[in-house]
């Protein structure tokens, strides 16, 4: 599946709130959607503004099924890190989202 | 109710104590956060082996941001007097009182950045770059600053990004750039400096 379908796929996934985020402590500075710092609404923005050439995946290392998407989309100057997979349940599962 | 997780869901996580992907069951329960902060009712998966938190449901994201604003850090530093001198005498022009004045001018540059990507970067920049000649005095006058979870959260990332910089030494920087900010002076002329401040009031005396 290629990036155009990927965005269409987790765009879906945001505007139902089919999300769910990686827990590892929390580290209250890597995921802005998770502590609510961030909106779902500023999320889609983000995706919607990130073109192909600033995303890339690559297989999960102990499920290569699985691909691991890392958007870098740039918004009002800021370049964002956002990093996701399928979770279960046709859900987005996030792994950091942060700025910089 | 979509994209609402009900307790009892299961779903499928990696899990790192357990060395691989296993079932995980949805239920809702406290989150201690990397930061400390306790929150509670908290829809977050669990491994069914050994029971370590996986994920967080996003209907919990409003939960885990206002326990961030509630709670408080305090942080002690040492500055040097010319700059705490500078520090009240801001607090006192803009009507405000020398006292608690350096957590004052600390708590508006963390909200102006906090505000939007673009202020952040805005500081860091300016954080970057700053050359100061009281930067290089003795940091002799011990201070400290009360700061929500959430500001200091925004101070975590300011040392993860000004790398080999201190944590004591942003704190400086960011009394040096909220004189030269426009961002950080509109927020000492806004009156939502005076909600912060009543929040970490109103936190603390919890």
């Amino acid at each position: 599946m290629g990036f155009n379908d990927e965005k269409r796929w987790v765009l879906d996934c945001l505007s139902d709130g089919k999300v769910v985020h990686e827990f590892r402590g929390l580290d209250s500075d890597k995921n802005w959607l998770a502590d609510g710092r961030l909106t779902l609404a500023q999320v889609i923005s983000l995706v919607k503004a990130c073109p192909g050439k600033q995303a890339k995946c690559s297989p999960h290392h102990s499920r290569p099924e699985l691909l691991i998407w890392v958007l870098e989309p740039v918004a009002a100057g800021v370049r964002w890190y956002l990093k996701f997979h399928r979770a279960p349940g046709d859900r987005v599962k996030f792994l950091p989202v942060h700025p910089g | 109710m979509k994209g609402i997780i009900l307790p009892g869901e299961v779903t499928e996580a990696e899990c790192s104590r357990c060395d691989g992907f296993v079932p995980a069951t949805y239920n809702y329960g406290d989150l201690e956060l990397s930061s400390g902060v306790r929150v509670s009712k908290v829809m977050r998966a669990t491994c069914d082996r050994c029971g370590e938190v996986l994920e967080v449901a996003q209907q919990s994201a409003h939960r885990i941001r206002e326990a961030r604003q509630k709670s408080t850090v305090k942080l002690n530093f040492r500055l040097p007097q010319p700059l705490r001198d500078y520090a009240e005498s801001t607090a006192v022009a803009i009507g405000s009182d020398s006292r608690g004045s350096v957590e004052f001018l600390i708590r508006a540059a963390l909200l102006a950045a906090g505000r939007s990507a673009a202020n952040h970067e805005i500081l860091v920049e300016c954080l970057r770059s700053l050359k100061d000649p009281v930067l290089e005095l003795d940091a002799d006058a011990p201070d400290s600053v009360v700061l929500t979870a959430d500001l200091h959260g925004e101070i975590q990332q300011l040392v993860s990004e000004l790398r080999g910089v201190s944590r004591s030494e942003v704190l400086r920087r960011l009394l040096v750039a909220s004189a030269e900010l426009q961002i950080v002076q509109r927020e000492l002329r806004s009156g939502t400096l005076s909600k912060a401040g009543r929040q970490v009031a109103t936190a603390a005396a919890c």
